[in-house]
């Protein structure tokens, strides 16, 4: 093997050299070389170097999914020597909004279905973009709608002309991922293109990725476990195949359809898929590396796969957004792991190459091997911090006594391993939740209801509970008097779905435990009684 | 094993999924073949297998959705006759 790119874009490049008439992307029912996909990529950064907006920050915007656009504009974002920021239709506009305020970005891909929510979002903008709409012909309308900004489209990125790409150092920013922070507005973390490039070479390496391998694509672009799927398979000439928001509805068929071998998901997806009837004997025999991350995976889940896809490698994957993607692995072995699997849950493993813990109590000693407490690490899948937040970036990323390295705070208990055991994982140990796989502070959504209804007294639980979390929000307020439908409405325009309350309990009083806080188990409790 | 009609399931779904209609201004008329529910934002992908769960416990019947067309897969009409054809082939 070659030694490593040091930027995510001339690992690409690379493949695309090697590779260029094979696959690389699968969407919209099309199939798209490298030459292809690197050809219409670099009409899109022309276009926008052309345009571009002088002392832009090297960050490039993509509001766009599951598309040709959506792909292309990542890797455009990339050639231009920028990080990328993955926007997401699906979010409230006015939490794109934030995100596009907080990244100061002056360049935005924008795809046909993602453009018409656009007033909503740009509304509060006041310096002038250079928008991008490479599924436009005709911009004219568009141009109208935003007189401020300049309006690029489909005629101005004309695939065919040759473009110089602008290789970034290895420190320099390759995305920005937004993900729940507790007080109230998202935390952008900073991914350095060393800490992609030695993750997804890792793992390209632990899964023996070759050019032949089509990989899916379970998960939306501002989600990092994205990041396995796109630079895993781009770094070794591989294909991406991107399901239709309809077609994730029942991705079993898309394996078979497309003769999937790399698999990634939250596990709640595989229980989705056994919900459906997919998960029958042999039913995956194309699969032949399987890896779940982002939730607690029970060991039901496995044996399920186990019988599905008889010749696939089974991997849980565990990393915060912080430590780039997946940074401690397990692999699932059928005589060894049944003795490891703690109450139905399989271990986390071991930290990648490169990577080292500490299992931590409150006080930020470390505990003895076989006690619990929280993760940290550090090495190089350690992120640069959060963008334009020294404040939260310091809290989070810090340099433990008697050590010279930064530490990231996990927020995770764990297990502190004996010996060569792998490491278990517990929960979380703060108010922290996944929501199908979606990180989510309860604080978040508390302190948005708080504003919204001048209530002190609210508390969101997840639920129902799943082995992996909950799947949705339940949320008490104290008080009277509220018009929940419309305090429903007015939280959906500052959250995304996965954080909007399903239900609200209006009580008078919300009970309080020894410590005087609120009674988060009670309330629990309350939810468990009444089903 | 009883017999499962389209009709049947038709009028379950739109039940089952009472409070999610009416908080999306959809009437018990609008309910018909052609609605994509969750085009019309009226369920998730969590909604949906919670549909299916309901429909497969009120009918008594186990139903493999793997082979439906996915495009059809939150339509209502294909849906209740895919679902009446699946309990038939189970029965037969």
């Amino acid at each position: 093997m070659s030694p490593a790119p040091p930027s995510l874009i001339s690992g690409i490049l690379r493949s695309a050299a090697a590779f260029p008439e094979r696959p690389a992307l699968v969407v919209d029912k099309r199939s798209y070389t490298y030459r292809e996909l690197l050809d219409v990529s670099s009409a899109f950064a022309a276009a926008l170097d052309a345009h571009a907006i002088a002392g832009e920050p090297p960050l490039t915007a993509v509001y766009a999914m599951r598309s040709l656009t959506a792909y292309a504009g990542i890797i455009a974002a990339l050639l231009r020597g920028h990080g990328y920021v993955p926007l997401n239709r699906f979010y409230p506009p006015n939490r794109t909004e934030f995100m596009l305020k907080k990244s100061g970005c002056r360049a935005i891909i924008v795809d046909a279905e993602s453009a018409a929510q656009l007033d909503d979002v740009l509304k509060g903008i006041d310096q002038p973009l250079v928008l991008l709409f490479p599924d436009l012909e005709d911009v004219s309308a568009v141009k109208a709608r935003f007189p401020r900004h300049a309006i690029l489209g489909a005629r101005d990125a004309v695939p065919g002309a040759s473009y110089t790409p602008k290789i970034p150092g290895a420190d320099a920013i390759a995305y920005v991922i937004f993900t729940s922070g507790s007080t109230g507005t998202p935390k952008g973390v900073m991914t350095s293109n060393r800490n992609i490039v030695t993750y997804a070479e890792y793992a390209a390496e632990r899964g023996r990725v070759t050019e032949r391998d089509r990989f899916s694509q379970s998960c939306a672009t501002t989600f990092d476990g994205s990041v396995f799927d796109l630079f895993t398979a781009w770094l070794r000439g591989a294909c991406v195949c991107s399901p239709s928001q309809k077609e994730l509805l029942n991705p079993g068929a898309f394996i078979k359809k497309h003769e999937i071998t790399v698999w990634f998901s939250v596990p709640s997806l595989a229980v989705f898929m056994k919900r459906l009837g997919s998960l029958k004997k042999g039913n995956f025999p194309s699969l032949r590396w399987s890896t779940f991350g982002g939730e607690a995976l029970s060991v039901d889940i496995v044996n399920s796969w186990r019988e599905t896809a008889p010749n696939s490698e089974i991997d849980n994957g565990y990393g915060p957004t912080e430590t780039t993607c997946m940074s401690v692995y397990y692999r699932w072995d059928p005589v060894a792991s049944p003795k490891e699997v703690h109450q139905g849950i399989v271990p986390i493993g071991y930290a990648n190459p490169g990577m080292s813990i500490m299992v931590c109590d409150e006080n930020l000693r470390e505990v003895s091997p076989g006690e619990r407490g929280e993760l940290l690490m550090a090495g190089t899948q350690i992120s640069l911090g959060y963008l334009h937040d020294p404040e939260r970036t310091k809290r989070a990323y810090i340099v433990p006594a008697g050590k010279k390295e930064i530490y990231y705070r996990t927020g995770d208990l764990v297990q502190r391993p004996r010996g060569g055991e792998p490491i278990l994982y517990f929960g979380r140990i703060d108010f922290q939740i996944k929501v199908l796989g979606h990180r989510v502070e309860l604080g978040e959504i508390e302190a948005v209801i708080r504003d919204e209804t001048g209530a002190h007294g609210v508390v969101a639980l997840g639920w129902p509970m799943t082995p992996n979390g909950a799947q949705g929000i339940e949320v008490f307020i104290e008080g009277t008097g509220f018009d929940l439908g419309d305090l429903k409405r007015r939280i959906s325009m500052r959250l995304p779905e996965f954080m909007v309350p399903k239900k609200f309990h209006v009580v008078s009083r919300i009970p309080l435990n020894e410590n005087g806080k609120f009674d988060r188990l009670a309330l629990q409790h309350m939810l468990e009684a009444a089903v | 094993m009883s017999v499962v009609k389209a009709d049947e399931v038709k009028r379950f779904i739109a039940a089952f999924l009472a409070d999610a209609l009416s908080e999306n201004n959809v009437t018990e008329n609008e309910v018909n073949d052609d609605l994509d529910l969750m085009k019309r934002g009226i369920i998730d992908s969590i909604d949906l297998i919670n549909l299916i769960a309901g429909i497969e416990e009120h009918f008594n019947i186990e139903v493999d959705f793997e082979d439906m067309d996915t495009e059809q897969l939150t339509i209502v009409g294909p849906l209740a006759k895919y679902i009446e054809e699946r309990a038939k082939m189970k029965t037969a």
